[in-house]
C-alpha cells in the first residue's frame, strides 16, 4: 500500500508525500492517520469542482495526463482564462480569488498563471513554497530555468536517466541539442520542454461545451431570493440580447448556471422553437424552472450562456404601423406570438407535446394523417386538401379494436355488433371501400397491420341511436377462418 | 378567490329580481334601460370585454330559428362556450369542429386544441382528414397533450392570453372545471377576443335512462351550454328513387340533436340541426321519416 496523498503537515514533519510505501510512513511518523484512498469519490469531487470552476472561464478541463494521476484521480484542473482575467481585477487578482474562495471548501490548492499549459503546471506543483504565482507574459523561460526536472511532467524511467546524466533544473536542458536528447530518451522529453515552453501546441479540451454567447454576473453578496435572481437573469438576458442582435442570431438553448457559495452549481436549461433574443419572452420560459430551484445559502456568481444558436435577422421597424392580416399559422408578421405561446406551452409541458397535424397522400388511414412537433421556425404548413367524397371519421382510434359483429352475407356490412361491450345495432351502412397494404413497402414494414398482403373493406355504419362508426373486415381470405370486424373510427 | 367570485353572482342574481319587481310594477322604460345597462356592465365583468371588442361579436349559425333563440343572435365570440357530449359518440365532437370550421372562415390565426394525453386511448386521435372534409384546414391546428387536466386548463388560458389564435379548445373530463377555473378562461376569452370551447365528456349513453342531465347541474361560467349528442342522419343527398330500393342505404348528413342547456340571458332550447360538409351549412333537419328508431326517454323529452 502506498500514500495516495498527503496533507501539508505530513509534509512538514517527516517528509511524507505520495508514493510513499505506507509502512515507510508509518515508522516515520508513528501517529500519522490514514484514510483509504476513494478514487472514484475524489474524482467525482473534483469533476464537481470543475464545474463550479466555470464562474471564472468556461474553458476548465481535468488534467488527465500528469504523473500526479494516482489512483485514477488527477489533483488538477486547468482553467483557460484567455480574456477573462480582466474581469476580475488581473490574473493576479484572479488568482487571490480562487485561493480565497477554494481555501472557503477547506483546499489546500496551488495557483499558476503562464502562457502555456505546461508551464502552468510546472510552477504549481513545483514553485516553491507561495501556493499562487504568476508568471508574466513572454517570461516563460526564464521562469521555469530554476524549476526541477520534475516540472515538465517527465515519465520515472526519463526522469531518472536525466537525473543520472547530471541535470537538475529544466534550465540545464535548454542549451541540449534536440538530437542527443531524442536519441537517449525518444521525443518524450523535447515534446513536453517545448510545450512548457511554447514551442509545441497542446490543446485543452473543455469538460463542458463552451457557448460562444455568454454574460455574466457576480456578486460580493450570495442572492438567495426569487425576486433577487429574477432580477438578475432578467439583466442578464438584457445582455444577451444585444449581444445576440450584434452577431445576428438567436437562441435555440439557453443555459443558466447559479454558482452557490458551497460550490454546487444549479443549472436550468431551456429550449425554444425558434431562435428568440427578446428578454420578456426568455425570461417567460426560466419562470417555471427558477420556482424550483435550491438556493441553500444564496448565489454568488450566475452565468448565462446561448449554448446553441441561429441566425435570425434583426426586425425591421415597420414604417407602416398598420400591421397586414397574417394569412397562415406562422406568419411572419404575426410579431411572433404564436411562436412565443408555442415555447410557452412546450417549455412547460415539452415541445413535443405541441404537434401540427398534416395531411399525407397516402390512401392508407394511419399513414394519411401525420403530426409534426410544431417549430415556429418552420415554414408556414401549405393549405391541405383532401379529395371531397373520401369520407374519413373525425377521430381515429389509436389502433383498430375487435368488435364482435353479425353480418348476414359474407360481403355485407353488420346487422349489429358490440364494442366495448356495448351492443350496435346498425340501422343505415355503407361500402365496403376496399384499402390495401401497400404493397411496395418491405415485407413487415406495411403500415396496414405490418402484413403486406392484409385488405381490409371499410364501412361507414349508423346504430339506432345515430352514431355514426367506421368498421372494417379483414378482406383477405383464409380458409377455415371467419373473418374479423374491426371498429377503427368515429365519426363526427 | 372563489369567495369572492360566489359574491359577485348572488349581488348578480338580486339585481335580476329587482329588475323583475320593476318591471311587473309598470315602471317607466327609462328606468329598465338604465338597469338593464348596469346589469350588462355586471356582467361584463370590469368592463375589459367593450375594449377588446369581445362583446357584441358573434358567429351566427346561419339558421334564422336559432340565431334568434340566442341573446347575441348567434354564440358570442370572446367568450367560453360549453359543449358536452356522451364518451364513445363523436357528436359533440363534430359539433365544435363544424363551429370552428365556420368560424375559421372568418377569423384567421390556429386553433389551439388542449387534451390530455391519455384521451386517445379512450377516444382516438383527432384524424386529419376527417377535420378536412368539415372544411377546417388541419394545418392550422396546434395538438397540445398535456398529462393532467389541470394542465390542460393552463394551456387553455395561455392560448386565450394570445390575440393571434381564432380559438382555443379544450377536451376535460365531466367533473374537472370548477366554476373558478371556468371563470377564469371566461374572462381570459373576453379580454383577449378568443373564442373558447370547453368540449365535455360525459359518460356513454347506454340503456333507457339518460343519467347525463346532472353532470352539467356544476356551475360554469359558460356563456352557453350545450349538449349535443348524435340523431339519425336523413336520407343521403342526391339518391335516385330506384338506388333507394337497395338493402343498404349509406348515412346522409350529419345530423345533431343539439341541447342549449343554459344560456346567459337566453331561454334553454333544443335543435335537431344537419350539417352540410359541402357548403359549410348548418340547417334544422326535416322531421324523421321513421321516427320508430328513436329510443323512447328522448321522445319524451321533446
Amino acid at each position: 500500500m502506498r500514500v495516495a496523498a498527503a496533507n501539508r503537515a505530513a509534509e512538514a514533519a517527516a517528509g511524507i508525500a505520495p508514493g510513499l510505501p505506507l509502512a515507510d510512513a508509518r515508522a516515520r511518523l508513528p501517529g500519522l492517520r490514514v484514510v483509504p484512498a476513494e478514487g472514484g469519490a475524489d474524482m467525482a469531487a473534483l469533476a464537481a469542482l470543475a464545474d463550479w470552476c466555470g464562474r471564472w472561464t468556461p474553458w476548465v478541463s481535468l488534467d488527465e495526463d500528469g504523473p500526479d494521476v494516482v489512483l485514477g484521480a488527477s489533483h488538477g484542473l486547468w482553467l483557460d482564462i484567455t480574456g477573462c482575467a480582466h474581469l476580475f481585477g488581473g490574473e493576479a487578482a484572479l488568482v487571490e480569488d480562487i485561493l480565497r474562495r477554494l481555501a472557503r471548501f477547506g483546499f489546500a490548492a496551488r495557483v499558476a498563471v503562464a502562457d502555456t499549459p505546461g508551464a502552468a503546471w510546472a510552477v504549481s506543483h513545483h514553485g516553491g513554497a507561495k501556493p499562487g504565482r504568476v508568471i508574466a507574459p513572454g517570461k516563460t523561460r526564464a521562469g521555469l530555468a530554476k524549476l526541477p526536472l520534475a516540472g515538465l511532467r517527465l515519465g520515472a524511467a526519463e526522469a531518472d536517466g536525466l537525473e543520472r546524466l547530471g541535470f537538475r533544473a529544466i534550465g540545464d536542458l535548454y542549451g541540449i541539442p534536440r538530437g542527443a536528447l531524442a536519441r537517449r530518451f525518444g521525443d518524450g522529453v523535447m515534446r513536453r520542454l517545448d510545450q512548457a515552453l511554447g514551442r509545441a501546441d497542446e490543446p485543452l479540451s473543455p469538460r463542458r461545451p463552451v457557448a460562444a454567447r455568454r454574460v455574466r454576473q457576480d456578486f460580493a453578496e450570495p442572492i438567495a431570493s426569487r425576486e433577487a435572481i429574477a432580477g438578475t437573469l432578467r439583466r442578464l438576458l438584457g445582455e444577451l440580447e444585444s449581444l445576440l442582435t450584434t452577431a445576428g442570431e438567436g437562441a435555440r438553448r439557453l443555459e443558466l448556471s447559479l454558482y452557490r457559495g458551497d460550490g454546487k452549481v444549479e443549472r436550468i436549461k431551456v429550449g425554444t422553437s425558434a431562435p428568440a433574443r427578446a428578454p420578456a419572452h426568455l425570461m417567460r420560459l426560466f419562470a417555471d424552472p427558477l420556482e424550483a430551484i435550491d438556493a441553500g445559502f444564496g448565489f454568488d456568481s450566475v452565468t448565462l450562456a446561448a449554448s446553441k444558436t441561429q441566425p435570425l435577422a434583426a426586425a425591421q421597424l415597420a414604417l407602416d404601423p398598420k400591421p397586414a392580416a397574417p394569412q397562415s399559422l406562422f406568419e411572419e408578421n404575426d410579431d411572433g406570438e404564436v411562436a412565443r405561446l408555442i415555447d410557452r406551452l412546450g417549455g412547460r409541458l415539452g415541445l413535443a407535446n405541441v404537434r401540427r397535424l398534416a395531411l399525407f397522400a397516402s390512401h392508407v388511414p394511419e399513414r394519411a394523417a401525420v403530426s409534426d412537433i410544431a417549430l415556429a421556425g418552420m415554414a408556414p404548413p401549405q393549405p391541405s386538401h383532401w379529395p371531397a367524397g373520401r369520407q374519413r371519421p373525425l377521430s381515429l382510434l389509436l389502433r383498430p379494436e375487435a368488435v364482435e359483429a353479425v353480418a348476414m352475407v359474407p360481403d355485407d356490412p353488420p346487422v349489429m355488433f358490440r364494442w366495448r361491450r356495448m351492443l350496435h345495432r346498425v340501422i343505415k351502412a355503407d361500402g365496403p371501400e376496399r384499402i390495401a397494404a401497400e404493397w411496395w413497402h418491405a415485407e413487415g414494414t406495411a403500415p396496414l397491420g405490418g402484413e403486406a398482403d392484409s385488405i381490409r373493406d371499410y364501412y361507414r355504419v349508423e346504430d339506432e341511436r345515430g352514431r355514426r362508426f367506421w368498421l372494417y373486415r379483414d378482406a383477405l381470405y383464409r380458409p377455415g377462418m371467419t373473418p374479423g370486424w374491426w371498429l377503427h373510427g368515429l365519426f363526427g | 378567490m372563489s369567495r369572492g367570485a360566489a359574491d359577485f353572482a348572488g349581488r348578480r342574481k338580486r339585481l335580476f329580481f329587482m329588475l323583475r319587481a320593476v318591471s311587473s310594477a309598470a315602471a317607466p322604460d327609462a328606468k329598465i334601460a338604465e338597469l338593464r345597462r348596469h346589469i350588462g356592465m355586471l356582467e361584463r365583468a370590469g368592463g375589459s370585454a367593450g375594449k377588446a371588442g369581445g362583446a357584441g361579436r358573434a358567429l351566427p349559425f346561419g339558421v334564422p330559428e336559432i340565431d334568434a333563440a340566442l341573446p347575441w343572435r348567434g354564440l358570442a365570440l370572446g367568450a367560453l362556450h360549453e359543449i358536452s357530449g356522451p364518451a364513445r359518440d363523436g357528436a359533440a365532437l363534430g359539433f365544435v369542429s363544424a363551429v370552428l370550421a365556420r368560424l375559421a372562415t372568418d377569423a384567421p390565426g390556429a386553433v389551439l386544441w388542449c387534451r390530455r394525453l391519455g384521451a386517445a386511448y379512450e377516444a382516438g386521435n383527432i384524424y386529419a382528414p376527417g377535420l378536412a372534409a368539415f372544411g377546417l384546414d388541419p394545418a392550422r391546428l396546434i395538438m397540445l397533450g398535456a398529462r393532467h387536466g389541470r394542465d390542460v386548463l393552463w394551456a387553455m388560458r395561455e392560448g386565450l392570453s394570445c390575440p393571434r389564435l381564432a380559438a382555443v379548445v379544450g377536451e376535460v373530463e365531466a367533473a374537472a372545471v370548477e366554476l373558478t377555473a371556468s371563470r377564469r378562461l371566461q374572462l381570459a376569452a373576453e379580454k383577449s377576443g378568443v373564442s373558447c370551447f370547453l368540449l365535455r365528456t360525459t359518460p356513454p349513453e347506454s340503456g333507457q335512462g339518460d343519467t347525463t342531465a346532472e353532470n352539467i347541474a356544476a356551475p360554469s361560467a359558460a356563456l352557453s351550454r350545450w349538449h349535443v349528442r348524435a340523431a339519425p342522419s336523413g336520407p343521403v343527398p342526391g339518391l335516385m328513387a330506384a338506388q333507394a330500393e337497395q338493402r343498404w342505404l349509406g348515412p346522409g348528413r350529419l345530423r345533431w340533436r343539439a341541447e342549449l342547456r343554459r344560456c346567459r340571458g337566453g331561454a334553454s332550447a333544443e335543435w335537431r340541426m344537419e350539417w352540410h360538409h359541402e357548403t359549410g351549412n348548418f340547417t334544422l333537419a326535416a322531421p324523421l321519416p321513421n321516427r320508430s328508431v328513436e329510443p323512447a326517454a328522448a321522445r319524451l323529452a321533446l
